[in-house]
């Protein structure tokens, strides 16, 4: 890069010749206490909650407890360069963050500033990270689907967009899994990701983004970073910046998906602040504002009106529970907030089946109006045949002789659980799903050994991605008739000949 | 720095003690102490002591006081304090009664840096336009300091107006670095 100095120098002439000399009224407090992320400060009478202040070396807090006496604030920054007696100043503003296409692709901290060396974010576009939720007359029901490219949830757990679907489970069950694939499979269906890690190893972190990378999805991906070694105020405020960050594209009548990697230890990051500014722990020592958490901010994920452009904000917050413990205080809280929960098992997970829903315990409140018609068209019988399937398989253990209709039913179960299993980073079409799911239904599966499975289930999509795809294609744009059924059941045919 | 809260609350029932009428008298009465306390570390650092008695330090209390017009609520707070171990925090709660006394009659201590002397007309001026932004008197204590090069600083416990040459030149710089050329 060549320097003219000419040129610098009339920079520099045209900043000196736009400088205003002004006048900087502050208000001002002090220091009473610092630590463990809390400041306590005396003074600044007029403050409002959820204001930014300034410490000194530009540290930044946000105060939350404002008492008879002093405030409480929390430092997003390191304590250690913050001393009692320092001035604090107010600075009028609440919480913002930058948001933007400029931040597509990008890995930032909570506050928006970028940690993946690339450089600076050119984006003038600020919103705060608290926004009320919208009202009744602003949104409207759930109607189209977010695919997530995973077979069993696209067809028995459907996803709306606008919808908020919990994903539950132990840990290593394979909740980020779920999450990955489903940005992954937004590729080229202009649905931007938010993806909000939580409380997150940094290697743990630095992988997943490479994850995306590799997969083509960073491009649409913002990933907002509080790891663990974060402080707490952090980890606190990083799902609301996200959702800000979401909001923005939903606002422009585009569509938006956030993950929140995983809301329960966005729960103890508040814990721990609330008890460093003593407010009075309740159950499992959680302050009492804790619903009110996680209710403002999944209520900020919604389906908006044609008026306001249509835009939506689907959210999949993730909650790890202990010992499948689904009663515990956070996991009731979250359930009872969202629209659904997808559930894992990890009993499901260490015998091989994979991912580990649990269709039993996993429901979609409202996706059901939202998933395309050929899907409803073929799995009809699904959920019931699994049902039917989980029962005869405990009863099949304690008696040999059974009779042929039970044995068929066994050998269709076990067919369909084997066709549900779908490998990581691996999102499927939904063409492809629903011809999977409607061979194993109509039986085509039933006379081949399990392991021959997912040989068939390759040939059917090599045969599908060469032969057929304008069949697919129209397909999935209508209700299956009695005349595409007939041409899938020829398509099935001619798979199934291949291995005889 | 804690202190400053349990400060204020000694300070502000000792005015309530004081009459409207006299409270001029007793701010010169505190200013005084204050004085006192500030030339004689010595006796300030036996006033604080842990180990002199509370008999002894009460006699060397009333020598400042004797002569004092609220002699009786001087020896009074006096007595409430000592017993509690609270007289590293004497000079504290006399700051505190001092900016008490001014808020209640709507006024604010300032201490106003400049960058050399001016004379009354200008910095009564300048009072005037401090006063119109904070929408409080204020009772200012001028100082000079060079380095601020011109302008003037204004500091109180609970605000800060900048308008001083070096916080101008301070924010062009900062804001030429973060500006994106
Ligand atoms: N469908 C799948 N097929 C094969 N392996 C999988 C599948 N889903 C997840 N795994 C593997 O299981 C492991 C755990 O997955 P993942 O990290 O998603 O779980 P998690 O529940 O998010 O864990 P944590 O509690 O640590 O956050 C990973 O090593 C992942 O590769
Ligand atoms: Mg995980």
């Amino acid at each position: 890069m060549n320097i003219h100095p000419e040129e610098i120098s009339s920079i520099i002439r045209n900043k000196i010749d736009n400088f205003k000399f002004d006048i900087d009224v502050n208000e001002t407090g002090k220091i009473v206490q610092v630590g463990d992320g809390i400041a306590r400060v005396y003074g600044l009478e007029h403050v409002m909650a959820g204001e930014m202040v300034l410490f000194p070396n530009d540290i930044y807090g946000m105060a939350l407890n404002l008492e008879q006496e002093n405030i409480g604030c929390i430092v997003f920054g390191d304590c250690k360069y913050i001393k009692e007696g320092d001035i604090v100043k107010r600075t009028g503003r609440i919480l913002e963050v930058p948001v933007g296409e400029a931040m597509l692709g990008r890995v930032v901290d909570p506050l928006g500033q970028p940690i993946d060396g690339k450089g600076d974010i050119k984006t003038d576009k600020y919103l705060p990270i608290e926004r009320k939720a919208l009202g009744v007359i602003d949104r409207q029901p759930v109607k189209e689907p977010l695919q997530t490219g995973i077979k069993p949830i696209d067809s028995m757990i459907p996803i709306g967009r606008g919808q908020r679907e919990l994903i539950i489970g132990d840990r290593q069950t394979g909740k980020t899994a779920i999450a990955i694939d489903t940005i992954i499979n937004q590729k080229g269906k202009d649905v931007v990701c938010v993806y909000v890690a939580i409380g997150q190893k940094r290697s743990t972190i630095a992988k997943l983004v490479d994850t995306l990378d590799k997969n083509g999805a960073l491009a649409y991906t913002i990933v907002v970073c509080a790891s663990a070694s974060d402080t707490p105020s952090m980890l606190y405020v990083a799902p609301y910046a996200g959702c800000s960050m979401g909001e923005y594209f939903r606002d422009k009548g585009q569509h938006a998906l956030i993950i929140y990697d995983d809301l329960s230890k966005h729960a103890a990051a508040y814990r721990e602040i609330s008890l460093l500014l003593r407010r009075p722990p309740g159950r499992e020592a959680y302050p009492g504002d804790v619903f009110y958490l996680h209710s403002r901010l999944l209520e900020r994920a919604s389906k908006l009106t044609d008026k306001l452009g249509g835009g939506s904000l689907t959210a999949l917050p993730i909650i790890e529970t202990k010992a499948e413990d689904i009663s515990a205080y956070i996991p009731t809280n979250v359930i009872s907030i969202t629209d659904g929960q997808i559930y894992l098992s990890s009993r499901l997970f260490y015998s091989g089946i994979r991912p580990a829903i649990n269709p039993g315990l996993s429901v979609s409140r409202v996706g059901g109006n939202a998933q395309i018609k050929a899907m409803k068209g073929v799995v009809g019988q699904l959920r019931l045949d699994l049902a039917q399937y989980n029962e005869l398989e405990a009863f099949s253990k304690f008696g040999s002789d059974l009779d042929k209709t039970t044995r068929s039913q066994l050998r269709r179960g076990e067919r369909l659980i084997e066709i549900l299993k779908q490998d990581i980073y691996n999102p499927l079409p939904v063409e492809k799903q629903i011809f999977i799911i409607f061979m194993a239904n109509e039986g085509y599966l039933d006379e081949f050994e399990l392991n021959k499975v997912a040989l068939i289930e390759e040939d059917l999509f090599t045969l599908l991605d060469s032969k057929y795809s304008e069949f697919t294609a129209e397909m999935i744009k209508y209700k299956i008739t009695d005349q595409t059924k007939e041409k899938m059941h020829e398509i099935c045919k001619e798979v199934i000949a291949h291995f005889n | 720095m804690k202190d400053i809260i349990v400060a204020k609350r000694y300070a502000l029932s000792v005015l309530y003690n004081i009459g409207e009428d006299n409270l001029a008298a007793f701010i010169d009465e505190v200013k005084y102490i204050k004085a006192v306390l500030d030339q004689n570390t010595e006796l300030y650092n036996l006033l604080k002591s842990k180990i002199v008695s509370i008999h002894d330090k009460l006699e060397f209390f009333e020598t400042i006081v004797n002569d004092l017009e609220h002699k009786e609520i001087w020896l009074s707070f006096f007595l409430v304090l000592m017993p509690k171990q609270r007289g590293d925090i004497l000079q504290q709660i006399l700051d505190e009664i001092i900016k008490n006394a001014y808020l209640s009659k709507n006024a604010k201590a300032v201490k106003l840096t400049l960058a050399y002397d001016h004379d009354e007309d200008t910095i009564l001026k300048i009072a005037k336009s401090i006063e119109k932004q904070i929408g409080y008197k204020i009772i200012y204590q001028v100082s000079i300091d060079k380095s601020i090069i011109g302008g003037f600083i204004a500091k109180s416990e609970d605000f800060c107006i900048d308008a001083s040459v070096l916080g101008n030149l301070n924010k062009f710089v900062n804001q030429s670095i973060t500006d994106k050329v």
